[in-house]
């Protein structure tokens, strides 16, 4: 079977890019699944018959912000947190490692790795849900605000 | 069981130390007060072994015990839409965590081992036929190593292999990898390995071997060419998490959700009566 050629091109540049950069593919497919989580659990919202419209109004940009700060705080959290543990084990133990004929880049890209897992679990299971609720809370509340004064206006309406 | 072959999966990868790429004959002489940094250094675990797989319950069973936490206890929004926010949420992590699980767990492992096969027999193949180019070696040579036949004196005198590590991997070539230069490399170091740090036992338990055990050798012996198998059964894993996420989530969320309103009794009853009513 040939595979066509700008696929496996792909194919061998993501699969190269786990073993040069393991935490960075990590931390990609990571948010790629967040983000299409989202928008696949913010559809099935929007089609479920059980779930009452009001409460729709909060789920479903709860679910998408949800998505887009999950991403966000993800990819810059994650960064951040690889970024500094290879910093601070290249500073603190480099010079140690240098003299014992130890390679601190193979480390610091070990070290590197789980500091970027512990960022992504701060930044999606708890700066994110919090974030999230305080503006899905807003949203809602708009547009409760909006709901009522058109029932309002209907009420007035057919009073008249 | 699944979740005891994670655990497992998780604790190997913890285990399993970071790979320096050292001689094993290498005397481990640390300077003055550094020995306890150095071999903290040697003895952390090689992180970057964590897959897609184990990065996924690691981040579902976090999200499991704080999230759902977190949203019952949004006091801006009433108490009814903080329970179904909560219900959602837990709804959430559990389908996404279980079902991506199962199907990272379905394709991660039999495509790694279709690379793996593929790999290795296409990286043997890339290495006959260089020497069948080379005047100099020749094909029976590297014959009679992939099949394990040639003495250890042979192999320690004759290593076909260790001069070719400059013609296959280009200098600063690391950034931009290919698979080519990435496997050879891989093999000329393993094999470099093998001939400096083998054991006459050792040779002849693995010289009766045939390709096929020399297969299961890189296995053990080439973590790089493990990772790079991994590497793409990854994106084979991610590829399929996507299309699952559309299908069998958006599926068991629409049906775990409905059930979960009417359990907390938040279901619209009488909405739906007016709905079939004007039907």
């Amino acid at each position: 079977m040939n595979i066509p050629a700008p696929l496996t091109k792909l194919l061998v540049n993501l699969g190269s890019s786990k073993i040069t950069k393991p935490a960075t593919f990590v931390k990609y497919a990571g948010a790629t699944t967040i983000a299409c989580s989202s928008v696949g659990f913010a559809m099935a919202i929007a089609q479920n018959k059980d779930t009452p419209a009001k409460e729709k109004r909060f789920l479903i940009p709860q679910e998408l912000l949800d998505g887009l700060v999950n991403v966000t705080l993800f990819l810059l959290l994650t960064s951040k947190a690889q970024t500094l543990g290879e910093k601070f084990l290249k500073k603190k133990y480099g010079n140690i490692a240098k003299e014992n004929g130890i390679d601190i880049k193979v480390a610091a890209e070990s070290f590197g790795m789980i500091t970027s897992i512990v960022g992504s679990v701060i930044s999606q299971s708890i700066a994110t849900p919090l974030v999230r609720n305080a503006i899905a809370s807003k949203i809602q509340k708009n547009r409760q605000n909006k709901a009522d004064t058109q029932d309002r206006a209907t009420k007035i309406d057919k009073k008249a | 069981m699944i979740l005891i072959q994670l655990c497992s999966n998780i604790s190997k990868a913890m285990i399993s130390k970071v790979n320096y790429n050292l001689n094993k004959n290498t005397p481990m002489t640390f300077k003055g007060s550094s020995k306890s940094a150095a071999t903290f250094l040697r003895g952390m675990p090689d992180f970057t072994k964590i897959n897609m797989l184990q990065h996924r319950v690691i981040m579902g069973v976090t999200a499991l015990s704080i999230q759902p936490l977190i949203d019952y206890n949004n006091k801006s929004v009433d108490e009814d839409t903080r329970k179904s926010s909560a219900a959602k949420t837990a709804l959430k992590i559990i389908i996404g965590t279980t079902i991506g699980t199962i199907v990272r767990l379905a394709v991660s492992k039999p495509a790694e081992n279709l690379f793996h096969k593929v790999i290795v027999d296409k990286t043997i193949e890339n290495i006959k036929t260089y020497l069948s180019t080379n005047p100099g070696i020749s094909t029976g040579e590297i014959d009679k190593i992939t099949d394990g036949v040639l003495s250890l004196k042979e192999f320690k005198d004759n290593n076909p292999l260790s001069h070719l590590k400059s013609t296959f991997v280009p200098a600063g070539s690391s950034e931009k990898a290919n698979i080519k230069d990435v496997l050879l490399k891989e093999i000329v170091t393993y094999y470099d390995s093998f001939c400096r740090n083998i054991e006459k036992a050792d040779f002849d338990k693995y010289a009766k071997k045939t390709k096929a055990a020399i297969r299961n050798l890189f296995k053990e012996k080439a973590p790089t060419c493990i990772k790079f198998c991994g590497g793409f059964s990854d994106v084979i894993a991610i590829t399929a998490v996507v299309i699952e996420i559309f299908t069998l989530d958006r599926s068991a969320m629409n049906f775990c959700l409905s059930k979960a309103m009417k359990i907390l009794n938040i279901a619209p009853k009488n909405e739906e009566k007016k709905k079939e009513g004007k039907k």
